[in-house]
């Protein structure tokens, strides 16, 4: 695995990489800045499958460096590890708003970078095979062999906000019992998901997630709010606890926008997505449970809720209006 | 050297590596100590106090970053605190009521990298 360590101090990038030369990992570059970061990884031929970088640094700081990182094309999965002193969670947020998969503290110590650079490696080998399955998307010969299933949580990367679902666990694994406390989630469920990935190609049907993916972003209207695809049409939230989300009144407004935007295809014959959302899970202050456990109990919630009535009648009356 | 029960707990490779990194620590220490009292002067100088009141600010985060985890605890958790304290003081505009602390914080940490040089 080919990895890049970003630290303005010296002598910790020395320890970082003798740490990772005895966890196996020998093909260690490193660089002192942001800008040398970015022009290290515009001269590489062979790119980086993993990038750590210190967030407090001088000049370009290690946030602003993820975001023009994910900002290249090359780069929009590439696992980055944030490594800080800072456990304020305005920074954690923004490390992972930027694109960050996880985050390691200093002091450094040898079973923490062991378990998050293990899992950089476990993620390194899902993108290899999700940058497989692009590849045969994108060649015509190959749709016949299409083998994205309808269970995968396919991640929608060029939508600002939305992160893979093991960085969001990863998130919520590492926020102590008071910030988990302080968040909540919000299941969401597209009840028809299953025809639509039927009756279309599975490009399309990347599309149509990403739509509702948009709207699902612009309903909440709270840009601190990490976003994730499931799988088998479920996507989940995570945002403050304090922000007050009335289910019924989300759905309409998320249905609505999908509607809005679904309807400028002319000539579409794509079935519009239709969103269920649930009631924000929690954990309580003094729960044992495992902290990943909202993600599943909101996807559950959502799956359980019937449609409002409002939502109902409103696809109705699009029913009569495509009649004319 | 103080502060060994960290190195002694880690494979005997990393050990090695890091007690010559701790080595190289305590070398750099007089460098450290320098640099940070010159962007105190500076501080104390400048007119404009935002830059050189940074540049202190992430000394102390350099340093408390390495030192903990190079097992000097007592360094990395003074640097901290000047980190914490310097960061609170550019926020309120270096107010006199933050900047007290931020001072205090700096000369505390001044004295622990001092102590760290004796043999």
């Amino acid at each position: 695995m080919k990895i890049l360590v970003v630290d303005d101090e010296p002598l910790f990038v020395e320890f970082i990489k003798k740490y990772l030369d005895t966890l196996g990992y020998q093909d260690v570059a490193t660089a002192a800045s942001g800008i040398e970061a970015l022009r290290i990884i515009d001269r590489i031929k062979q790119p980086f499958d993993c990038f750590l970088f210190d967030i407090r640094m001088p000049g370009l700081d290690g946030i602003e460096l993820c975001q023009k990182v994910r900002a290249k094309s090359t780069y929009a999965a590439t696992p980055i590890l944030m490594i800080t002193s800072m456990t304020e969670k305005s920074y954690i947020d923004r490390a992972f708003l930027a694109g960050a998969n996880d985050y390691i503290t200093k002091p450094i110590d040898r079973a923490e970078i062991s378990a998050r650079v293990g899992m950089v490696e476990a993620l390194v080998a899902e993108r290899k095979n999700t940058l497989a399955l692009l590849q045969q998307l994108d060649d015509p010969k190959s749709k016949a062999k299409e083998t994205i299933s309808f269970e995968e949580p396919i991640s929608l990367e060029e939508i600002d906000c939305i992160v893979p679902i093991s960085s969001l666990e990863n998130y919520l694994l590492r926020l102590g019992k008071l910030r988990l406390f302080s968040s909540s989630a919000v299941g969401f469920h597209v009840e028809n998901a299953d025809l639509i990935f039927a009756k279309t190609e599975r490009l399309e049907f990347v599309d149509v997630l990403s739509e509702v993916a948009v709207a699902i972003k612009d309903s909440l209207k709270d840009s601190q709010t990490l976003l994730t695809y499931a799988g088998s049409g479920d996507f989940c939230a995570v945002q403050s606890r304090t922000r007050r989300t009335d289910p019924d009144e989300l759905e309409m407004l998320i249905n609505d926008t999908i509607l809005q935007r679904l309807e400028v295809v002319a000539g579409s014959d794509l079935s519009v997505p239709r969103v269920r959302v649930g009631t924000p899970a929690a954990n309580g202050l003094m729960s044992f449970n495992d902290p990943t456990h909202i993600i599943f109990q909101s996807i559950e919630d959502a799956r359980q809720r019937k449609n409002t009535k409002y939502s109902a009648s409103r696809l109705r009356t699009k029913g009569l209006r495509d009649a004319g | 050297m103080p502060d060994d029960v960290q190195v002694k707990s880690m494979p005997p490779e990393m050990s090695q590596s890091v007690a010559k990194l701790r080595q190289k620590f305590v070398d750099q220490l007089e460098q450290r100590i320098l640099a940070l009292e010159a962007s105190l002067v500076d501080f104390v100088k400048s007119q404009a106090k935002t830059k050189p009141a940074n540049a202190i600010c992430f000394q102390c985060h350099n340093i408390s970053g390495l030192a903990s985890s190079l097992g000097f605890d007592e360094i990395g958790a003074a640097a901290a605190a000047a980190d914490c304290a310097w960061g609170r003081a550019i926020k309120v505009n270096l107010s006199p009521a933050a900047l007290t602390p931020a001072l205090e914080t700096v000369e505390k940490l001044l004295e622990l990298l001092e102590d760290a040089l004796e043999p």
